[in-house]
């Protein structure tokens, strides 16, 4: 699980590398929240200490390379990661079309959570040209987030399930 | 019995930890930047040392393409912008003129270039190599470091005005709050009256400015430079224009809008005063951040380098 939770944590710290880049030439609001849908990726995967952990650590991580305050991300990230687990055992996340309505739900939770966390942003016209867009790249990065993890946990994990670890079973079988 | 309790509650104890840690962190920062004394972790710093020449390598290709590009359509246009600018350069030549005169005439000219000498400090150029990773949160990262001599607290400017504080460094890599950011505020005057107020980061792309009623001394169009009491930037840079004035007559402090000075937009390449005002130097001193040799104080620096002039680069380690 460990090698899990690191891997989970590469993959935010290259999603925010990534999006940090990318920044200078996109409008605000284009890209979407890494670290919350690796936080819904560890949700739906990792369960337990090692999820609640790691999904803290991402948000940390995240707030590390931002210039808001230390702690909003990790504590809205495991925040994301409780509602994943919450969500979970109502309706069935990983299906596509339920997925993409709850990260966008979980976008807007995400922030009103820090507006009252931090006092940013601040309500209004401003905020909604930001915050649409925003949440339409966190659906449409949602389910390639979730899919690039469950192929990173199948490599690094074959315990759990994912592709790779589909193939093993079934190499097994035939065996 | 209590190993299985233990057990059952490890999860929720770790919640409540981990939520307090957050917490604390939250409060913790806020109250340093208050303070003006958000300097980084070590932690922080490692993650801008690795994110620095990331980001800058996935940036360069982008902007290579795009300067190539805007050469190109300078290029077409330069022409008519060299015959434009010529005039502009005799205008202001004769301007110039009369203006040293009056000054002369007035007897000041000796004070004023002793106050000059005061307020002019060594900068360092500085690119920018990443934004921030929250559309919420306004700050850039740039590439130098405390091995430049960039220290938190130290003010960040384009040619056309301000743009920010160094809130956090690593030896390569610094990031710098920028103007616009909610958490940013600085003191400034209006340049024509004198008016002085606080200009305030809104998080969108306007500032807001409080200043306190005096008449009617602040209107469309005036130009707002930083005051230089708030102790980190000095005196004199651009802050921005003002857009719209807010009078409401039975309030004693008014609101206006302004457009910065900076494009904030198309920001490529900055400058760092290699400056600390007088306060924040203070509250470094003896917390393992000492400002660079020649750095810091009330007085900028013992030899003063003219404004226009830029350190030169450090000496590189011969490979």
């Amino acid at each position: 699980m460990r090698r899990v939770a690191l891997a989970a944590w590469g993959l935010a710290l290259v999603g925010l590398l990534l999006v940090g880049s990318a920044a200078i030439w996109l409008p605000r609001g284009w890209l979407p929240d890494v670290t919350m849908l690796v936080a819904v990726a560890l949700g739906l995967h990792v369960p337990g200490a090692a999820g609640l952990v790691t999904a803290w650590a991402v948000g940390g991580t995240a707030d590390l390379l931002s210039g808001g305050p230390l702690g909003q991300h990790a504590l809205l990230d495991l925040g994301a990661w409780l509602l994943t687990r919450a969500g979970m055992q109502r309706v069935d996340l990983a299906r596509a079309v339920v997925l993409v309505p709850f990260v966008v739900a979980l976008s807007t939770l995400h922030l009103l959570g820090q507006w009252a966390l931090v006092g940013v942003p601040e309500l209004g016209r401003d905020m909604l040209a930001i915050a649409i867009p925003r949440a339409t790249a966190n659906a449409a990065a949602a389910l390639a987030v979730r899919r690039l993890f469950a192929v990173l946990l199948g490599r690094v994990d074959p315990d759990e399930s994912g592709p790779a670890a589909l193939r093993i079973d079934a190499a097994a079988g035939l065996r | 019995m209590l190993r299985a309790l233990i057990e059952r509650l490890r999860v929720p104890l770790l919640l409540l930890l981990l939520i307090a840690l957050a917490l604390l962190a939250i409060a913790s920062d806020r109250r340093a930047l208050a303070r003006g004394d958000r300097e980084s972790s070590w932690l922080r710093g490692i993650l801008l040392e690795v994110a620095a020449p990331v980001q800058k390598a996935l940036t360069a290709p982008v902007d290579g393409t795009r300067n190539a590009w805007s050469h190109y359509v300078a290029l077409r246009g330069v022409r008519n912008e060299n015959d434009r600018l010529r005039e502009r350069l005799a205008q202001l030549e004769e301007e110039n003129l009369q203006f040293r005169e009056a000054l002369v005439e007035g007897g000041r000219l000796r004070t004023i270039a002793e106050m000059r000498r005061d307020v002019e400090v060594p900068m360092r150029p500085a690119q920018v190599v990443g934004m921030d990773v929250s559309p919420w949160f306004h700050s850039v990262l740039v590439d130098r470091g405390r091995s430049d001599g960039v220290h938190a607290g130290m003010p960040v400017v384009t040619e056309d005005g301000v743009v920010g504080v160094v809130t956090a460094t690593s030896p390569n890599a610094a990031r710098t709050l920028l103007l616009l950011d909610a958490q940013s505020s600085l003191d400034g005057i209006v340049q024509r009256s004198r008016a002085r107020g606080i200009v305030r980061g809104t998080g969108a792309d306007t500032l807001e400015f409080e200043f306190f009623v005096r008449g009617d001394d602040v209107q469309v169009g005036d130009l707002v430079i930083t005051s230089g009491f708030g102790g980190v930037h000095p005196k004199g840079s651009r802050i921005g224009e003002v857009i719209e004035v807010h009078a409401d007559p039975t309030a004693f402090e008014h609101r206006a809008i302004l457009r910065p000075a900076v494009d904030f937009g198309r920001l490529e390449q900055v400058f760092v005063l290699l400056w600390r005002g007088p306060t924040l130097d203070l509250l470094y001193q003896g917390e393992g951040d000492q400002p660079a040799p020649g750095v810091g104080g009330a007085e900028p620096a013992s030899k003063p380098a003219p404004a226009s002039a830029t350190v030169p680069e450090p000496a590189k380690p011969a490979s």
